[in-house]
């Protein structure tokens, strides 16, 4: 693969990687716990995230360009670390694929398409995936600044088509939650925020990997920003005791736009446009299952066997490892957990390790010389 | 090989693309415009008022003696409202499509009993939009549904148009839709209101032949407020009370009040257009047992429409005396609102919120035993009404037909 992504690319990449899933679930999740304090939480866990995002994009910012990420790994900690951090990685970007996939098939199924069978639309969509990951991460970065791009105005006309049915006094009174309780309501959030070690993926195709950190922190605060936006959003509008009960708040409040008797029922449009943003999100997973078994495993063949494999797999792993759409809660107490571990803790365990074997390398190096 | 390879995944890539279970033609649908929901026994009866769609794209000249009717009126009963909208299936050759139904008439037993299960449906299920406007009738709600408007060929829309227009020019009633009303019964005082709808007149209209006349023998009407405290029918508010606790609730947008001619006593000699009205509420608690002090300050601006004072009006004192009149009719207004609902202990002017805001931890304290303080508010209401236009003329034509009858003498 070429170094072609650039910072902008990068910021783009980190919000379509965690901005997709997160608005359908964050306002509910995070209003549960501390209602109409719910954007205090999502601030308090924006600038979390960004410190992940600058400790993970310093340590990509250390990969060379055009070698992969395993394997720059490879060369600070060891081979035999580097290829089970390899494949462990796989199998959480592989597990995250399959748990937003299904989460984005209950929502297409609760909202739209009742009675088409989940098998049938998660099948379709692990094609489209699948189609995604082949073109690499490239293209995929060039759709991603489309998204962000689109994004941003699509939120300011949702706002401003809302903005009639507002009550700003919602959001009082303000900081009535303990900031235990508010840091707390932080943590889910901060699950999501943590997506952003995508960016040990990316640096190395980057134009310029030292640019990593700030790529990824722009893309958190980007996201935050757009998060707390849509959470003011729905809080101005609906209230928290309501938003509480909804699952997908967001597309209720887009439909409830109406202009006269002329604009009307617009919410598909906006589905439509989010719908992509899924598509990519899902698609960033799945290359990084992909990416990451081909440098490990070292395949002597191309991608496509191993996409075609991965992908089947995905198909059943997400169609027969969920036997009800509910229990919301805890797949999000779940997944904040697993978020927390696979892309904070372990890559800086990882960073750390290989800070001291290379410090070891060289203390050994240095006897011997 | 690899040709056919790429024409077997296209073939195969065909049956994906063909359409999905949820595909559903329109010939197939029944737009429903509007619905009624009522309650008999344990029996739930929801009615539909279903569009023709043939009849309604020609219906747009005149009824003609035994034209077709733009809409059918049916119910079904069941355990539960989505049996009993399922229970269609059995007599309509259409599926129920409800995502243009404009109102939901909800029957006053009902309300008695509760909305919950209903709002419950709104919320729960896609097809069921949050933006149905929501009224309530005394008796069946299936007599809302079934009878016409002559100005609009759709009744469902007509009664949303009504509402629509009766807040935007009225604003005796405030405009209530299913998110609204899920809104208000989740806020802190959990009390909610509907307006009322009821077929004014004698017969109702329920045919063409009916519909063929200048003056109809009856109309469809917006009455009353029902209040609803914790989800359930508690009492009735009059038009001019549900004016008062609009004020009280900040949504009068434009509204006509009549009154007199400033000092020179009598009432009902003028009208005036109140064209904006904002309000804002302080509450202040001093502790102890002293109740609730909420200080609501309504500040409005209008025009005056008409007028049978002998005043003169180019004098700034006769204008301020206007004012003065005016504030006391609102205020008037304010507090028989206020105290009807303080009868019924039913904060549906959002007082609950206002002392959350302020007073968080009070609020927690007295949340339990809210109605009783409710109750016991004292309401410390100023109006600051300002008369920013007489019209076209400065003069009141009884002022001049007096000034030309003093000449002639």
């Amino acid at each position: 693969m070429t170094q072609n992504v650039t910072k902008l690319q990068c910021a783009a990449l980190v919000m379509t990687t965690i901005l997709p899933t997160a608005v359908l679930i964050l306002p509910k999740t995070v209003m549960n716990s501390v209602a109409q304090d719910a954007w205090i939480s999502l601030l308090v866990s924006t600038l979390g995230g960004v410190i992940v995002a600058f400790a993970l994009g310093r340590f990509a910012a250390r990969s060379k360009g055009g070698v992969p990420f395993q394997k720059g790994l490879s060369e600070s900690t060891g081979r035999v670390l580097a290829a089970l951090a390899g494949l462990a990685l796989a199998a959480y970007y592989f597990s995250i694929a399959s748990i937003a996939l299904h989460e984005f098939i209950t929502f297409i199924s609760a909202e739209m398409l009742e009675y088409t069978p989940k098998i049938v639309l998660k099948g379709a969509t692990v094609l489209v995936l699948m189609y995604i990951a082949a073109r690499g991460i490239e293209p995929i970065a060039r759709i991603s600044v489309l998204l962000m791009l689109t994004s941003i105005p699509l939120l300011a006309l949702s706002v401003l088509l809302t903005l009639s049915k507002m009550t700003w006094r919602q959001i009082e009174p303000v900081g009535e939650h303990s900031w235990t309780s508010i840091a707390l309501g932080g943590v889910t959030p901060l699950g999501w925020f943590s997506e952003v070690a995508i960016v040990l993926l990316i640096a190395p195709y980057m134009t310029r990997p030292k640019e990593a950190a700030k790529g990824a922190v722009w893309g958190v605060l980007l996201t935050g920003a757009e998060l707390i936006v849509m959470v003011l959003q729905s809080l101005f509008v609906f209230g928290p005791n309501l938003v509480r009960s909804m699952e997908y708040s967001m597309v209720d409040l887009v439909g409830l736009i109406e202009v006269g008797n002329f604009v009307e029922r617009v919410e598909v449009f906006f589905i439509t446009f989010w719908m992509s943003t899924v598509f990519l999100k899902l698609g960033i997973f799945l290359f990084g299952a992909i990416h990451l078994l081909e440098t490990t495993l070292k395949m002597p063949f191309n991608r496509s066997p191993l996409l075609l494999g991965v992908g089947l797999l995905l198909w059943a792993d997400t169609s027969y490892n969920w036997p009800h759409d509910m229990n919301q809660d805890l797949t999000t107490g779940i997944t904040t957990a697993m978020l927390l571990v696979c892309n904070l803790l372990f890559p800086l365990a990882l960073a750390v390790l290989g800070r001291l074997m290379g410090a070891s390398k060289q203390a050994e190096g240095g006897a011997d010389a | 090989m690899r040709k056919w390879g790429k024409l077997l995944t296209a073939l195969l890539l065909l049956g994906l693309t063909t359409g999905c279970w949820d595909r559903i033609e329109l010939n197939e649908l029944s737009i429903t415009s509007a619905t009624a929901v009522d309650r008999q026994g344990d029996r739930w009866i929801v009615s539909y008022q279903v569009l023709i769609p043939s009849v309604v794209s020609g219906a747009l000249g005149p009824m003609k003696g035994g034209a077709k009717l733009p809409i059918t009126v049916y119910s079904t009963e069941g355990p539960t409202i989505r049996e009993a909208i399922y229970q269609s299936a059995l007599e309509s050759p259409r599926t129920l499509f409800f995502s243009h139904n404009r109102v939901m008439i909800v029957g006053e037993e009902l309300a008695k009993n509760g909305l919950d299960e209903l709002i419950d449906v709104y919320l729960r299920n896609s097809d069921s939009r949050e933006t149905v406007a929501v009224l309530i009738t005394k008796g069946e709600g299936r007599k809302i549904l079934e009878q016409l408007l002559q100005i609009q060929i759709i009744p469902g829309d007509g009664i949303r148009e009504t509402m629509r227009t009766e807040r935007k020019n009225f604003s005796v009633l405030p405009y209530v839709n299913m998110y609204k009303l899920a809104m208000e019964l989740t806020s802190e005082a959990k009390n909610a209101v509907i307006p009322e709808i009821f077929i004014s007149g004698g017969e109702p209209v329920t045919s063409s032949d009916q519909m063929n006349k200048t003056t109809m023998s009856s109309k469809l009407k917006l009455g009353r407020l029902a209040v609803l405290k914790e989800g359930k029918l508690n009492g009735w508010l009059k038009a001019e009370q549900s004016l008062g606790a609009n004020f009280l609730r900040g949504e009068v947008k434009r509204t006509v009040i009549s009154t007199g001619c400033g000092d020179e006593g009598g009432s009902n000699q003028s009208a005036i257009k109140i064209l904006n009205s904002k309000t804002k509420v302080k509450p202040v608690i001093r502790g102890g047992d002293e109740p609730i002090r909420m200080i609501v300050n309504v500040k409005a601006e209008g025009t005056l429409l008409e007028t049978r004072c002998k005043i003169d009006l180019d004098k700034p004192e006769v204008i301020s005396k206007l004012e003065k009149q005016m504030e006391g009719e609102i205020l008037g207004l304010i507090r028989d609102g206020f105290k009807e609902t303080q009868k019924l202990k039913a904060d549906i002017v959002g007082f609950a919120d206002h002392v959350h805001r302020k007073y968080p931890k009070r609020w927690h304290e007295m949340k339990s035993d809210w109605p009783e303080e409710y109750s016991r508010i004292k309401l410390e209401a100023h109006v600051d009404f300002t008369l920013k236009r007489l019209g076209l003329t400065s003069k009141s034509f009884t002022k001049m037909f007096e000034q030309v009858e003093d000449e002639k003498k």
